[in-house]
C-alpha cells in the first residue's frame, strides 16, 4: 500500500510530492507500526474502538492527563502488559512542566491523574479514595507510589463494576431501588468476606463460599424467610458506596 | 468469545479475527486519495477521524462494493446505514419493487450489484413471482440475513439442492442418513416438492456454524428454527431467518421489528442524499420514475390490512399467510397507481 506512486501532472501549480514522499514526512509508517504493536500486545476486546482512542489521544498532544489515562485503560490490570503500560504512562507524566525548569510527576498531576481514572465513581467513593491515596501537590511522585495508586483505582473501578451488577440482581423490581434488608444482607456477606485476611486460610476459603452464588443465595433466603421486607429500598449509588466503604477499608493509607 | 480466546491466539489470528489490517491498509489508502484534494492534511487528524467513524458504522457511505462487502462490521453498519437513510419510505408504508430498492442501495453504494437484491427478493416472495412489491420492513431484514450471511446462505442452497436429489432418486427409502424412524414416516407422509425432513437439514448445516471462515448465525438459533418444523423448504428457511429476532439481535444493528419504524429523524442524514441524488447512477431498469405515484397513497392502506399481520408471524408456518399478504399487496398496488400526492419527501428527492 505504501508503494503506490501516482505520477504527477506536469503543469500543477504547487510541487506535488509523491505519496511515499507524503508518507514518509508524515511518518504514517512507524504510526501504523506503532499502532499495531499497541493493538497486538494489549489485544482489546473492540480493536475498533481501541484505534479510535488511540488516535485521538495521539491527536490531542497538549493534556498528558487524559493521555495517560488513555495508556492505562489500554488493557486490564491482570495483564502482564499492564505493568508496560503505567511505566508509559508515567513516563509520559515525567513531562509535566512543575516550574520554568523543573519537570516532573508531583501531587497536583497525579491526583488528577486518579480523578480522571474514576471520573465514573460516585463522587463520594472518589473522595474517600483520594484521602487514602492522596499525596500533598507539591510531593514528588516516585513509581512505586504511583504504580500502588494508579493500580488501586483500576481495581476499584472493576469493583464498582461488580457492585452495580450485584446491585442489579438483587433489584427484583427492576425499579432502580432495592430492598433494604436484601441489600444488607449481602453488604454484611462482603463486609465479613473482605474481614478475612491472609494469615487465617480457613476464613479465606469461607469467605469465598459465602460471595459465591451458593452462599450469597442461602443468606439471602434467610434474610427473606425473616419476613420482613419493605423497610425501605436503597439505590444503586448508596449501595455501592457502601460496598466501596467495604473495600476501602483494606486500602493502606498512604500517609 | 471469551478473554482467555483473546490472548491465546496467535497475533496473526488475532487481527485477522478483527479484520485490523484490512482497516489499516484502508485508512491508508483513503488517507493517500484525501491527500490529493486537501495537500495539508494532517496524517493523525484523518487516522482519528477515520477511525472514528469506523466506530460509529459511518464509514460504508459512498464507498465502493468491494469494501462495504469484505467485512461483517461494514456488511452490518451498510445495512443500518441503508435504514437509518430510508426509514421515512418505510413510514409511508411504501411497497417498491426490487428494481426501486436497488436503485435505492446504487445512492449509498455507486457499484452496489443487483444480484444480491435479486436473492433478498427471492427470501421474500419465496422464489416467485419477483415482480412485486416489497414493503421496507420486509426487505430489510431479508436484505440484512441476505448480505451479512451471503456465504452462509450459498452453502445452505448447496447442502439443500444435494438433499433434494438423494430424496428424488429411486432408493429414496433406503438413503436417509442416521434417520430414525419417526423422520421416515415424515418422508413418506410428505410430496417431495414441499422441501426436505427438518431435522434431516438441521444436521447438514449445522456443521456450518461458528467454524466457518464467513459469518454464520449462531447454531442454537437454527435449532429455534428447525427444531419446531417437519418439514422445511429453502426460502422457507430463509423467511424464518430473515424473521428471527434473535438473529437481528446476535447482529446487533437494526433495532426490533416492532421499532423499526420509531424514533426522530433527526439522525437522518437528509442533505448527503439530496446531495447525491444529482449524481444518481441510472438502476438497471432504467426505472427513475422511483415511487412518485405511490409515495404516501398507499400509506394508510397497509398499515390498516390485515396482510400486516404476516409481518409478525415468525414462524416457517407463516409461509401461507405470507402468499396472502403478497397477493393483496398486488391488488393494493393496482388499485393505488392512478392516485398521486406529489408534494412528498420522496419526490423532492427524485427531481
Amino acid at each position: 500500500m505504501a508503494d503506490k506512486k501516482k505520477p504527477n501532472s506536469a503543469d500543477d501549480r504547487i510541487v506535488q510530492e509523491t505519496d511515499r514522499q507524503f508518507l514518509e514526512r508524515t511518518s504514517t509508517g512507524t504510526l501504523i507500526k506503532d499502532v499495531l504493536e499497541k493493538v497486538i500486545s494489549n489485544r482489546p476486546e473492540d480493536p475498533i474502538a481501541f484505534l479510535a482512542d488511540y488516535f485521538d489521544s495521539l491527536e490531542d498532544e497538549t493534556n498528558l492527563v487524559s493521555k495517560a489515562k488513555q495508556i492505562l485503560l489500554m488493557t486490564h490490570h491482570s495483564r502482564p502488559v499492564f505493568e508496560t503500560n503505567v511505566r508509559m504512562a508515567y513516563n509520559l507524566l515525567q513531562k509535566h512542566k512543575v516550574t520554568k525548569k523543573v519537570y516532573g510527576v508531583n501531587g497536583t498531576v497525579y491526583t488528577d491523574l486518579i480523578k480522571a481514572l474514576c471520573k465514573d465513581v460516585p463522587q463520594t467513593v472518589q473522595i474517600k479514595l483520594l484521602k487514602r491515596i492522596e499525596c500533598a501537590e507539591h510531593e514528588c511522585i516516585k513509581f512505586d507510589v504511583f504504580c500502588s495508586g494508579v493500580f488501586t483505582s483500576c481495581v476499584l473501578l472493576d469493583y464498582v463494576k461488580l457492585s452495580e451488577m450485584l446491585f442489579k440482581s438483587i433489584d427484583l423490581q427492576k425499579s432502580g431501588k432495592a430492598d433494604k434488608v436484601l441489600c444488607e444482607t449481602v453488604l454484611d456477606q462482603l463486609r465479613t468476606a473482605l474481614a478475612s485476611n491472609k494469615s487465617d486460610a480457613r476464613r479465606v476459603v469461607e469467605s469465598g463460599y459465602n460471595l459465591g452464588p451458593d452462599g450469597l443465595y442461602y443468606a439471602l433466603d434467610k434474610a427473606m424467610k425473616r419476613g420482613n421486607l419493605n423497610h425501605g429500598a436503597q439505590t444503586l449509588d448508596q449501595f455501592t458506596t457502601e460496598a466501596c466503604d467495604a473495600f476501602l477499608t483494606k486500602v493502606k493509607k498512604l500517609r | 468469545m471469551t478473554t482467555e480466546d483473546r490472548f491465546s491466539m496467535t497475533a496473526e489470528k488475532y487481527l485477522a479475527k478483527h479484520n485490523i489490517l484490512v482497516y489499516l491498509e484502508d485508512s491508508v489508502a483513503q488517507l493517500l486519495e484525501h491527500r490529493e484534494e486537501n495537500p495539508k492534511t494532517n496524517a493523525v487528524k484523518f487516522f482519528s477521524e477515520y477511525f472514528n467513524s469506523l466506530r460509529d458504522g459511518n464509514h460504508t457511505m459512498f464507498r465502493e462494493y468491494n469494501f462495504v462487502k469484505s467485512t461483517p462490521h461494514n456488511r452490518a453498519s451498510f445495512v443500518r446505514l441503508f435504514w437509518k437513510c430510508y426509514r421515512q419510505i418505510g413510514k409511508k408504508g411504501d411497497l417498491l419493487s426490487i428494481q426501486e430498492y436497488h436503485s435505492l442501495l446504487s445512492l449509498l453504494c455507486p457499484d452496489f450489484p443487483f444480484e444480491p437484491v435479486q436473492k433478498t427478493a427471492r427470501i421474500i416472495l419465496l422464489d416467485d413471482a419477483l415482480d412485486c412489491l416489497i414493503s421496507f420492513a420486509d426487505f430489510i431484514y431479508a436484505f440484512q440475513v441476505q448480505f451479512y450471511y451471503e456465504e452462509f446462505m450459498e452453502k445452505c442452497h448447496e447442502i439443500y439442492l444435494s438433499l433434494m436429489q438423494t430424496q428424488r432418486s429411486p432408493r429414496d427409502p433406503v438413503v436417509v442418513p442416521s434417520g430414525t424412524e419417526d423422520t421416515k414416516v415424515h418422508q413418506n407422509s410428505h410430496h417431495p416438492s414441499d422441501g426436505v425432513d427438518a431435522m434431516q437439514y438441521f444436521r447438514a448445516v449445522y456443521p456450518l456454524c461458528d467454524r466457518s471462515t464467513f459469518s454464520t448465525p449462531p447454531g442454537n438459533y437454527l435449532k429455534e428454527i428447525l427444531f419446531n418444523v417437519p418439514r422445511v423448504s429453502f426460502y422457507g428457511f430463509l423467511m424464518a431467518l430473515a424473521k428471527s429476532e434473535s438473529i437481528n439481535d446476535h447482529i446487533g444493528r437494526l433495532p426490533p421489528k416492532a421499532e423499526l419504524l420509531e424514533g426522530a429523524d433527526s439522525e437522518l442524514t437528509s442533505p448527503t442524499i439530496r446531495m447525491k441524488t444529482k449524481t444518481r447512477p441510472v438502476s438497471a431498469t432504467g426505472n427513475s420514475k422511483i415511487s412518485t405515484d405511490r409515495v404516501s397513497s398507499t400509506q394508510n392502506v397497509y398499515t390498516t390490512q390485515p396482510p400486516s399481520g404476516s409481518l409478525s408471524s415468525h414462524s416457517v408456518k407463516g409461509k401461507n399467510s405470507h402468499i396472502n399478504s403478497r397477493k393483496t399487496k398486488k391488488r393494493k398496488d393496482s388499485s393505488d397507481e392512478s392516485s398521486s400526492d406529489s408534494d412528498t419527501e420522496s419526490s423532492d428527492d427524485t427531481n
